[in-house]
């Protein structure tokens, strides 16, 4: 048995390093996926906005220093000509205004009111610039005038550290390589012996079908983990997941590999239904994307609806994404044997299923 | 030459009904691609947190409708802390706020009052917005029931009457990558497997030039991609795009349409293999989606991904629809702009397509 494994585990991935269409598929939607969160990460967590600190006093200039200081905001200082111009040309997302009669107002015991004009094209990032607002004004020292906090926030955090927001996403993008490289690359082998009129010689052998299921999917898990320890390694030199002991660096090399043990299992089964590269294709694409999305995606799951929440908690790679993230972002095993276990069982669901759908398929 | 088109288009339409199975795909493709960047827009509102009220006093009933008003919230009341740490841990919730016992009492006596916050701090990004959220709505709550805790106040000046929702603006970028998918889809499968089938020799072989060639297989094209657009437009209209706006944006609908089946056309003649296009286009539709500014302005975002965008038809295609649908202009190109570069990305397009068709029929050495 074990011959045949190793046989069709050379064939298959063989086959996957001399096929440019394959790798492509493989490699192309999370690369791309990446160098887009990359980017995407460059602009996150701060809009342009114009500063306009006028009004004389000590007070008033505090007041533009502390808001230009606010990590919040990317905060351009300009005159209120300036800022209209910026404003108009959409350099800036908003003008803030500190008044020029701040240290006056204060003085006298009043409220300065600091103005923020806002273009308003979605409610998404009008609410970010509204967060943000009270608690930059917060901040602003106001001498002589006594300030006590009316409402008071405790907070607990759950996790050790705030995860690198990159961090987090490259978490999300490996969990998509190893499940896009399991299904793309066990689907496209299985269905290569479709199309090349191999498959009956191969369920006609004497060799068991569960063999050769076996080394199909082992030949997704290899080209699949080689994709992700590059993937990985690389993210974790550029220090994107912070300090990862050893230890839990081998136990996200288990969940990796159960990942895409999963995947591989899948794309067989795909296959098996398909019988041509040009179905395949789409359908692993669109079922490995189906997978992520469901899943939570680069989002969190706790932030979907229900009833998304209901579905994703039985897609396995929910389970590889909260092992992963916990073994890698948050140095942290709670759920460990949950998630191992869930994958186990969908790898034990897949791998029975294999040969069945092998013979239906080819009876048909 | 009108003739010629027109036997092209014919044959074309023809060959889509003859291959059914490739024509449907070509179609669900794209509504795949709609109903994937739903799923994620769903991930990206309102955060979901678990809220456990131990005060009956009014300034806690208060303090809740701040949290209700500083819409960045989903509240799910929870009898108590443990259920909502249960929720939390178990990733139903992001976080979990108590407003415990003493806090209206605490108020009355002019404060400080404190509430409780349990974060399930996963990454910064979101941790912050949960932080400053309950900030938010602590600012607001005191801004009416204790006025001398805060000596600064603010005033915030919309420039447009109504905030379009985070959904339908997301909507629109989905609905100008679904329909960028539908044209690269349908126009390079549709070229590219006239090369692999070889068919592509019979149209050299005829006396039409490659241009009612290119037109033809362009209108086939554009009218077999209208039927997914269509749906796209449908889906888009259930995530709440207003519908008002649908007769105003017909034109630039249509517009954007050809523009993608051009590029379409030239991606299928280029590469003549649909193992080839099938991937490339797939990889192009998310990165291309986010370049077409999903959450705002690219112009807010990092200098290199605004000049990144800027290459893209999609960046100018997003424009022009949101301004159909949504009365703003929110490029800082004029629309002018926009409207001469994704004409010439359609003149670019179907040039390439032509020279990649001419060099193909220019004999060499007797041989194609």
């Amino acid at each position: 048995m074990l011959r045949v494994i190793l046989a069709v585990l050379r064939k298959d991935l063989g086959l996957f390093w001399r096929s440019p269409a394959v790798v492509a598929v493989t490699l192309l939607p999370p690369v791309i996926l990446l160098l887009t969160l990359l980017m995407e990460s460059a602009a996150v967590g701060s809009l342009p906005v114009a500063l306009v600190g006028g009004g004389h006093g000590k007070p008033a200039r505090e007041a533009a220093r502390t808001l230009a200081a606010y990590p919040g905001f990317r905060t351009v200082p300009l005159s209120p000509g300036a800022a209209q111009v910026a404003f108009d040309r959409l350099e800036v997302a908003g003008v803030l205004t500190v008044p020029k009669n701040f240290t006056k107002v204060l003085a006298a015991g009043g409220s300065p009111i600091v103005t923020l004009q806002v273009r308003n094209f979605n409610a998404d990032f009008t609410d970010d610039l509204l967060r943000d607002l009270p608690d930059a004004l917060g901040n602003v020292p106001t001498p002589g005038v006594p300030r006590h906090r009316g409402v008071t926030i405790g907070e607990r955090d759950l996790q050790p550290r705030d995860a690198n927001f990159l961090g987090f996403q490259m978490v999300a993008v490996l969990v998509l390589l190893l499940l896009q490289a399991g299904i793309v690359n066990a689907g496209m082998a299985a269905v290569h012996e479709w199309q090349s009129g191999t498959v009956k010689e191969l369920l006609l052998a004497p060799a068991p079908a569960m063999a050769v299921l076996i080394g199909k999917v082992l030949a997704g898990v290899v080209a699949a983990d080689v994709v992700g320890v590059v993937l990985g390694g690389l993210s974790l030199w550029a220090g994107f997941f912070g300090s990862v002991t050893p230890g839990n660096l081998l136990l996200a090399l288990l969940v990796m590999t159960l990942l895409s043990a999963v995947g591989s299992g899948i794309g067989v089964g795909l296959a098996s239904a398909m019988r041509s590269f040009e179905r395949l294709g789409p359908a692993s694409m669109l079922m490995s994307f189906y997978l992520f999305f469901l899943a939570g995606g680069i989002a969190a799951v706790a932030f979907l609806p229900g009833w998304l929440r209901a579905i994703a908690e039985v897609i396995p790679n929910f389970y590889g994404m909260d092992a992963l993230r916990g073994l890698l972002l948050y140095g942290s095993s709670q759920n460990l044997g949950r998630d191992v276990l869930v994958l186990g069982i969908w790898l034990v669901l897949v791998l029975a299923a294999g040969p069945r759908l092998l013979h239906r398929s080819l009876s048909r | 030459m009108l003739r010629a088109a027109f036997a092209v288009l014919r044959r074309e339409i023809w060959s889509g009904s003859a291959q059914p199975l490739a024509t449907l795909l070509a179609i669900a493709v794209p509504i795949n691609f709609l109903v994937l960047m739903a799923l994620f827009a769903l991930s990206g509102g309102k955060q979901n947190v678990a809220l456990v009220v131990q005060d009956r006093g009014r300034y806690a009933a208060a303090m809740v409708q701040a949290l209700s008003r500083a819409d960045t919230f989903a509240l799910h009341p929870a009898g108590t802390p443990q259920a909502g740490l249960r929720l939390v841990r178990s990733q139903h919730d992001v976080a979990m706020i108590v407003i415990p016992r003493a806090f209206s009492a605490e108020v009355a006596a002019g404060g400080p009052a404190k509430v409780q916050l349990t974060l399930d701090n996963l990454n910064h990004d979101f941790a912050d917005d949960t932080r400053r959220g309950v900030a938010l709505a602590a600012a607001l709550f005191q801004r009416t029931y204790l006025p001398a805790s805060e000596p600064v106040n603010w005033a915030v000046h919309y420039t447009y009457p109504r905030t379009v929702g985070f959904l339908p603006f997301l909507a629109l970028s989905i609905l100008s990558a679904a329909l960028l998918l539908g044209g690269l889809l349908q126009g390079g499968l549709g070229m590219a497997r006239e090369w692999e089938a070889g068919t592509i020799r019979e149209l050299m072989l005829s006396p039409a030039g490659a241009l009612p060639v290119l037109l033809g297989k362009l209108v086939a094209t554009f009218l077999l991609a209208l039927a997914g657009g269509l749906i796209a437009l449908v889906g888009a209209l259930l995530l709440g795009v207003p519908v008002q706006g649908v007769l105003g944006s017909i034109g630039p609908l249509l517009a954007v349409l050809l523009v993608f089946d051009s590029i379409g056309l030239a991606l299928g003649s280029l590469l003549r293999s649909q193992r080839l296009v099938l991937p490339l286009s797939f990889a192009a539709g998310l990165p291309l989606f986010f370049l077409s500014g999903p959450f705002g302005p690219m112009e807010w975002s990092s200098p290199g991904a605004l000049a990144v965008a800027r290459v893209f038809p999609i960046y100018y295609a997003s424009g022009l629809l949101q301004r159909s649908f949504f009365g703003y202009w929110p490029l800082a190109v004029p629309v002018g702009t926009a409207i001469a570069v994704l004409a010439a990305w359609t003149v670019a397009s179907l040039a390439a397509a032509g020279l990649a068709y001419r060099r193909a029929t220019a004999p060499r050495g007797g041989r194609w």
